[in-house]
């Protein structure tokens, strides 16, 4: 077996479109952590994006391993379908060009694999954050831990049930096997829609596959850290905007024979049989988004009147700065996602989450890593971190 | 002024392929002695004797043969069309309506012209049957709730939020009529057509729920036979058909032209509005269907004690009248509750209950002024 540590195991896929600051962001951070394995990265941007990534890529291609394609008028799944013919390396995974993997994260997830083969896919745990301007660089504002799938029934069928009805679905993210990974995106471009608008195409026919295909383990020690937007292009539509799309139909049918063909080459069973199921897994998926979306914008539609304790206590500045240097103290304590927590050397996260924290809140040509505690420790958001 | 029954109210029974059902509706209704013009809007393809049917026939009630082919919601349009009374109630070919509950409903309606549509308590039952007899299984309540909200708006967000079918209540003729071109202009088909036309009926009006017993719906294996070829059978089929978005757009579009009238609100706040609500019935609407289909059944130790009693005859037969005992004094539209004469909707069930359970060769005896229906046996008035 390969040491991952030493030789390239590892394919990352990056698909992106019009966001050349957190692409130069995220090979920064590859480059600061010494990343051995491939990185793939499938442009869809317009022509301006598209010529700073390939400036980006050139000016790291002595430090990365990295694979650039132009990928015009394709969506991110389509972009991996159309990359993943050139893999070389026996794991695959997925990130988006503002999140984060961690190498460290990553390497256990293929040594875990490697000694399991009954496992498809592994992660470790995930965070997710968000800046507070919303740009590749800044004050991280909130962070809090993001759950990913964890799937071990036995068969394809109570696995793929498992994910859309008990599971948190977020799975690309996993360290796949290639054989699963390149069948997870095939067909694909039989679908339409770009700029993630289709969910059949770019998240749900991907997980589905993969689930059918094999069990998915979340190990100990960071994988993934997501950055969130309150405005995202990128993000999916509003789940009515997706049932009511004119391409809704025409996709459901395509990912419900995808499915049937795994199913039946999985478990063995009837045509019938694999269609039942997938009708029942879509149909929890389906009502499951719709409900909890209405609940969401309506259910608390008068919403909530400040306190009369807040209202007063917002007249005392200090008051406020020391409330939230209690309250860092205590969430250091209470929540091992929060940033308190995470800054500190105790939190089993703090390796994976200080270059990635370094590389947000520092422009690129400053950072260097031993900077990285010095900044934090002059960071207004490290009150009472220590 | 006061006007006769028959002037005020036009029942429409359209009925498809459901002879037998006819047949034991026509029986109750003669039993009961509608005060009302009665149409039946037949489009079945199966073959009944024509002079069996012409036996539940009378001179109030007339008999319209249709293709087919054709759909719901054209043949009640073309039924619609032959109404010229104010007031129109659908009867369904498995239900039973109460008389005195119709002839309470026109008052009220008469009395207030801020409503437009009203019925009352209903229940739904289940029969088990052979060639020779039925027996009435249970009896559940089927909700009918007022919708009295002012404005068109909430009433509308309420009905789609707490679904409940008003396609069987009292409707004004003239906005049902209305409701029903609006339904075939957009090409409906029959679930966005009931969800369409129960919702432009609260958008025009309040809702009324009365205190009489109005309407026992059947449930069975067959309810949904007259459906069209080709449409969903059920809400996952309904969402995945190629026609959804479709449609949705034209229900959207239908509602807030509507309620944007009604409100005096921009078209676009009303699309919103018809948009929050819709959303709401598929969100429900999804999940409860899903919980029936698939979900697991909660109470597995009450199952297992079901099956262990199931073995003593005795502690069957005694925890049988204690479940009717229980259900009389608990549930007021249980089978036990309307079959003691102290319930208040005792005398208006009991020709219902005779109707499903005496053999189609007996004759059923005529009970319409016996339970306070206003001159049942004569049309008389009401006022008007």
């Amino acid at each position: 077996m390969a040491d991952p540590r030493t030789v390239p195991t590892l394919t990352i896929y990056i698909p992106t479109m019009d966001r050349s600051p957190f692409v130069r962001r995220l090979l920064h951070y590859y480059a600061s952590t010494g990343f051995r394995h491939w990185i793939f990265i499938g442009d869809s941007s317009g022509p301006e994006h598209a010529e700073r990534n390939r400036t980006a890529a050139a000016m790291f291609q002595d430090r990365l391993k990295i694979v650039y394609r132009e990928c015009p008028g394709l969506s991110s799944c389509e972009t991996v379908e159309q990359l993943s013919t050139m893999v070389s390396t026996p794991y695959c995974v997925l990130q988006g060009d503002d999140d984060f993997l961690c190498p460290p994260g990553l390497e256990r997830c293929v040594t875990f694999l490697e000694a399991h083969p009954d496992y498809g896919a592994a992660h470790g745990a995930g965070l997710r954050f968000q800046t507070e301007s919303n740009s590749p660089h800044g004050v991280i504002g909130t962070v809090a831990s993001y759950p990913q799938a964890v799937v071990e029934s036995p068969t394809g069928s109570q696995r793929f049930l498992e994910l859309l009805t008990v599971s948190p679905y977020a799975l690309l993210n996993s360290v796949h096997r290639t054989s699963i990974w390149q069948a997870m995106f095939r067909g694909l471009a039989a679908m339409n829609g770009v700029r993630n608008r289709n969910v059949f195409k770019d998240e749900l026919m991907a997980a589905c596959v993969s689930v059918i295909c094999g069990k998915v383990k979340e190990l100990d020690g960071l994988s993934l850290i997501r950055q969130t937007h309150t405005e995202d292009s990128y993000r999916f539509p509003h789940v009515y905007d997706w049932i009511t799309d004119p391409d809704w139909c025409a996709s459901y049918q395509i990912f419900d024979e995808r499915l049937i063909e795994e199913l039946i080459r999985q478990d063995g069973i009837r045509r019938e049989q694999a269609h039942v199921v997938i009708r029942r897994g879509l149909w929890a998926h389906l009502s499951h988004e719709v409900i909890g979306t209405w609940r969401k914008e309506h259910a608390h539609r008068s919403g909530v009147a400040p306190s009369r304790l807040r209202t007063w206590a917002k007249r005392f500045p200090w008051l406020r700065r020391v409330w939230r240097a209690v309250r860092s103290r205590v969430q250091r304590y209470q929540d091992a996602c929060s940033l308190p927590a995470l800054l500190h050397p105790s939190s089993p996260y703090h390796a994976g989450f200080l270059p990635v924290y370094s590389v947000v809140t520092n422009e690129p040509a400053s950072v260097m890593p031993h900077q990285v505690m010095a900044d934090a420790r002059r960071d207004p958001a490290m009150v009472g971190a220590e | 002024m006061t006007r006769l029954l028959s002037d005020q109210l036009t029942v429409l029974i359209p009925t498809y392929n459901r002879y037998p059902r006819l047949r034991r509706l026509l029986r109750y209704v003669r039993s009961v002695d509608l005060p009302y013009r009665v149409t039946v809007l037949d489009s079945s393809s199966d073959s009944m004797d024509l002079g069996e049917l012409r036996e539940g026939l009378s001179d109030r009630i007339s008999h319209v043969r249709y293709e087919p082919s054709l759909s719901p919601v054209a043949k009640l349009a073309d039924g619609l069309r032959r109404v010229a009374t104010p007031y129109v109630v659908v009867w369904a070919d498995d239900d039973f309506l109460v008389p005195a509950a119709l002839g309470e409903g026109v008052r009220f309606l008469e009395e207030h012209v801020d409503y437009s549509v009203a019925h009352g308590q209903a229940g739904l039952f289940r029969v088990a049957s052979n060639r020779e007899s039925a027996a009435m299984q249970w009896i559940a309540p089927y909700r009918q709730p007022s919708l009295t909200q002012e404005t068109a708006s909430e009433r509308l967000r309420d009905h789609l939020r707490h679904y409940s079918v008003i396609a069987y209540s009292i409707h004004r003729t003239e906005s049902m009529k209305k409701t029903m071109e609006c339904c075939r202009t957009y090409d409906f088909g029959y679930t966005w057509g009931e969800l369409a036309g129960g919702s432009l009926s609260v958008i025009q009006g309040k809702v009324k729920q009365l205190n009489d017993l109005y309407m026992l719906r059947e449930t069975h294996p067959g309810m949904d036979s007259w459906r069209e070829p080709g449409q969903p059978i059920d809400v996952f089929d309904w969402v995945t058909d190629p026609m959804f978005p479709i449609t949705y757009d034209a229900f959207r579009r239908c509602l807030a032209a509507e309620l944007a009238r009604q409100d005096g609100i921009s078209v676009g706040r009303a699309e919103a509005v018809v948009k929050e609500a819709c959303w709401s019935y598929v969100a429900t609407v999804l999940t409860v269907k899903w919980q029936a289909q698939y979900g697991r059944r909660q109470s597995q130790a009450r199952d297992r004690l079901r099956e262990a009693a199931a073995r003593l005859p005795a502690l069957r037969q005694g925890g049988r009248r204690l479940q009717a005992l229980l259900q009389r004094y608990r549930e007021p539209l249980s089978l036990p509750a309307l079959l003691h004469p102290s319930s208040p909707h005792h005398a208006d069930f009991l020709p219902i209950y005779r109707a499903i359970t005496a053999p189609p060769s007996e004759p059923l005896p005529v009970t319409g002024s016996a339970h306070g229906v206003p001159g049942a046996m004569t049309e008389a008035a009401v006022h008007g």
